[in-house]
């Protein structure tokens, strides 16, 4: 019976795209008629549906590394997506991670689009796409806007690291831009003095959707060199596999680079 | 009326502006080098003939990493979300991506997925960084036995003519 199915998978014919363009070009607008409205939908959120995939990669990796998982603050049965660093952290789920290591449990939180304060200046704040932080850290502040407007916003202290997404092709100034927010977020990093977090992060990536040329392969190569930073390009297709157990350890995690 | 518009606007069609101007930019861009290689190495000569099929692959490969991907990317995080609460809808601002909507776009990959597959185009072939790289799949898909021996064998016996 097996056998049977076995063959009848086998025998599937092709049809050349080279022999038969016609048909190749009909079954292609064919399915684009069938599927416009839906793709004509999503179109207008591909950028928040990248940032889901680079935060699945992020959850992935607490899973590779034996975290509990959690997802918190649900609100009438909905998972709220926070897409815009606009609006209270409150309103919006988040995924929890937890381990126990001896006696100790240690719980922090993936948080989307939350304003983390500077490592220089405790007045001033950038707004990571991905932020892992100590569980219940996210504070509110009323004296953030000149109006009596609530702003969300992690201590400096309290962040454990953070992710950058990017769904364009990476170019030069686009890489050199996030050594500036390693810098003002973990400014030890660059001074190669950042303490490695126990349990496991990761250090913090820029992600990017795009293939990388030489010249941007070639700086990325350089500032991984340099500094505790994890640079990934090409998130849709061989950067993907980054991610899995086999080839995790070639991720920086938190600390120094010896 | 279909074969005289051109793939590109058909694969673009309906999309956002930005997103639907970054799709023809990248195939113009590419399909320009497409054109200068074919001509200028005998490597990619056995191409020049199926210049429009080429031209389809190219536009194909473009749409399914800025558009099918993504989609696939926003169904696995629903799943992400499932497998660890009992929750099947994810608020996006005002919009409520619903199991139902989740099924949608699964039925969507799943039919590109077989469009792609009836005719025998694997699904690595948008995995390139160079255009060189993409036409050395297309050569790869042209030799194979199901394709054009005859100008696949015309291919292997030119592979010492790399460009680059």
């Amino acid at each position: 019976m097996i056998k049977k199915k076995e063959n009848k998978l086998t025998t599937t014919k092709t049809i050349s795209p080279f022999k038969d363009i016609k048909l190749f070009k009909k079954e292609i607008t064919d399915f684009l008629n069938k599927y416009k409205s839906t793709v004509g939908k999503h179109a207008n959120r591909i950028s928040d549906y990248f940032e889901m995939s680079c935060y699945n990669f992020i959850v992935k990796f607490y899973e590779n590394n034996d975290y509990d998982i959690s997802v918190q603050n649900l609100k009438s049965k909905k998972y709220y997506y926070k897409c815009s660093p606009a609006g209270l952290q409150s309103n919006y789920s988040f995924f929890k991670v937890s381990k126990k290591t001896g006696i100790k449990t240690y719980e922090f939180e993936i948080q989307h689009n939350l304003a983390a304060q500077s490592s220089f200046n405790k007045d001033i704040f950038t707004n990571p796409d991905i932020t892992v932080i100590k569980t219940g850290s996210a504070k509110t502040s009323t004296t953030y806007y000149e109006i009596n407007r609530r702003f969300s916003y992690v201590e400096n202290k309290d962040v454990i690291t953070f992710f950058e997404v990017k769904n364009f092709n990476p170019y030069p100034e686009l890489v050199f831009n996030f050594i500036g927010i390693v810098n003002e977020l973990k400014k030890e990093i660059l001074a190669n003095k950042s303490p490695s977090k126990k349990p496991l992060h990761l250090a913090p990536c820029l992600m990017v959707s795009g293939k990388p040329n030489r010249q941007t392969q070639r700086i990325k190569d350089s500032l991984e060199e340099r500094y505790c930073i994890n640079i990934i390009y090409d998130l849709f297709d061989s950067g993907v596999s980054i991610f899995s157990k086999r080839r995790q350890s070639e991720l920086k995690t938190t600390g120094k680079i010896k | 009326m279909i074969k005289d518009t051109p793939i590109i606007n058909i694969l673009t069609y309906n999309l956002p502006y930005k997103l639907a101007n970054q799709i023809y930019n990248e195939n113009e861009s590419r399909f320009s080098e497409v054109k200068y290689l074919i001509d200028h190495y005998d490597l990619y000569k056995p191409l020049s003939k199926y210049i429009e099929t080429v031209k389809i692959l190219l536009a194909m490969t473009i749409f399914q990493k800025r558009v099918i991907a993504n989609l696939d990317a926003a169904i696995k995080f629903h799943g992400k979300i499932k497998r660890y609460s009992n929750v099947s809808t994810i608020k996006i601002g005002s919009y409520d991506f619903t199991e139902k909507e989740k099924n949608k776009l699964y039925g969507l990959i799943i039919n590109f997925n077989t469009l792609i597959n009836k005719f025998g185009i694997p699904i690595g072939l948008n995995d390139y960084e160079q255009t060189k790289d993409f036409l050395n799949k297309v050569l790869s898909l042209l030799e194979h036995p199901e394709n054009d021996q005859e100008k696949g064998e015309q291919a292997n016996n030119n592979k010492n003519d790399l460009p680059f």
